[in-house]
């Protein structure tokens, strides 16, 4: 007798519902007439009673086939870590680089900075939380900047900071955008703010088309436009200019 | 003459506003062109350009050049130059001065306005036999004690 024969055999009498009576199998309802006696079907397995029997015989089963599998996945992980640890690293991780494609043409630095010193030997250091290179530029000294903090001494140890959300610099024109908000500091206690501008190193100069505002010692002033020359000492600011100067007290003559 | 109450608030800040401005670090000044306008307090000073030189970080002389005009509650002034002596606060306007106080005209060579006191001194110098020129108009209303 076989193991289904079995479960059949001791599950074959149906069990008495809860009011007692044995529940009729759920056939289309044909209508005796009243005055027949209703005849109380051969002992029948529920459908439900049969199910959860057929669950049982499949879940045993399921352990039976988990107990074969469960080792064997287990050797086999166990086999891949040792396997892993003992083979030998590639050292140039050339196969690394190839597999995500361009990343090799475009080479990108982050949290970097740069020292050195100008044509007059003033230190200065410009530090940026990423710079990506310019992949079409074959001298390879164009690249966009993000997170631009920059300070530089002068002769007479006066410094200066400027911070730029973004730039852009062409190493070979001597050209550095920045725009995304900039902000200028000088250690005579002057701020300058504008939104874009552009530095022209080999000249010296820094310009922007943006409104500027600003404030320091002297007051407060805003224009349209404005244009710094570090070799002439001259800042020029042009279009609906306006300053507020902070007179000393009035002397009595 | 008196060129009117002097300034309510001396120590005011000054106002500048022009089409352009340039700063010379060097030699510590700052140049203003076109359509140069200083406001102190309730005081004009008008002008085509103005070069404002700056001691300790404080503006303390201003020059005015071209068509220079003060511009004051109690008058108006106007000349070929002036000169803010920021820290006495005094104004001195040069050339062909012309002082107008409600109908009344005054020529001279130089006007000399203290901006605290509100007193003003206008001379006449060397030019047209160095003597200051004046116009007085009586006012047109009848006063009130010359009843007919």
């Amino acid at each position: 007798m076989t193991r289904r024969d079995e479960v059949k055999s001791a599950v074959a009498q149906p069990l008495p519902g809860p009011s007692g009576e044995v529940e009729a199998e759920k056939k289309p309802k044909t209508v005796l007439p009243p005055v027949l006696p209703r005849i109380a079907p051969a002992r029948d397995w529920a459908q439900g009673q049969r199910l959860k029997a057929m669950d049982a015989l499949r879940y045993s089963r399921f352990v039976s086939v988990m107990k074969g599998i469960l080792p064997i996945a287990a050797v086999v992980l166990l086999a891949s870590v040792v396997a892993y640890s003992v083979m030998p690293r590639q050292k140039d991780r050339t196969i690394g680089v190839q597999q995500r494609g361009n990343l090799a043409r475009d080479l990108t630095m982050t949290k970097s900075s740069f020292t050195g010193v100008d044509d007059k030997g003033n230190p200065y250091k410009i530090t940026f939380a990423e710079l990506v290179q310019d992949p079409t530029d074959k001298n390879k000294k164009r690249a966009s900047l993000k997170q631009i903090d920059a300070d530089m001494q002068f002769e007479n140890q006066s410094w200066v900071n400027a911070t730029a959300a973004h730039g852009w610099i062409d190493g070979e024109a001597g050209i550095l955008k920045l725009d995304g908000g900039i902000s200028i500091f000088t250690d005579n206690g002057y701020q300058l703010h504008t939104t874009a501008a552009t530095a022209y190193i080999h000249q010296n100069v820094i310009e922007s088309d943006t409104p500027v505002e600003g404030h320091g010692p002297l007051g407060r002033f805003r224009a349209d436009r404005f244009h710094a020359d570090r070799i002439k000492k001259e800042v020029k600011l042009s279009g609906h200019v306006h300053m507020t100067l902070i007179p000393q007290k009035a002397s009595k003559k | 003459a008196s060129f009117g109450k002097g300034m309510l608030n001396p120590n005011a800040p000054i106002d500048i506003s022009a089409d352009n401005f340039t700063a010379d670090a060097n030699a510590k000044t700052g140049l203003y062109t076109g359509n140069v306008v200083v406001h102190q307090g309730e005081v004009a000073l008008r002008a085509n350009t103005m070069r404002a030189q700056f001691v300790n970080d404080k503006p303390s002389r201003i020059n005015a050049q071209g068509k220079v005009v003060i511009d004051a509650p109690s008058g108006i002034a106007t000349g070929d130059n002036g000169v803010y002596d920021v820290n006495p606060r005094i104004i001195t306007l040069t050339g062909n001065v012309v002082l107008t106080k409600d109908k009344n005209v005054m020529r001279g060579r130089q006007l000399v306005v203290n901006l605290i006191t509100g007193l003003a001194t206008l001379d006449g110098g060397e030019g047209k036999g160095g003597r200051v020129q004046a116009l007085f108009s009586p006012s047109s209303e009848p006063s009130d004690t010359q009843k007919p």
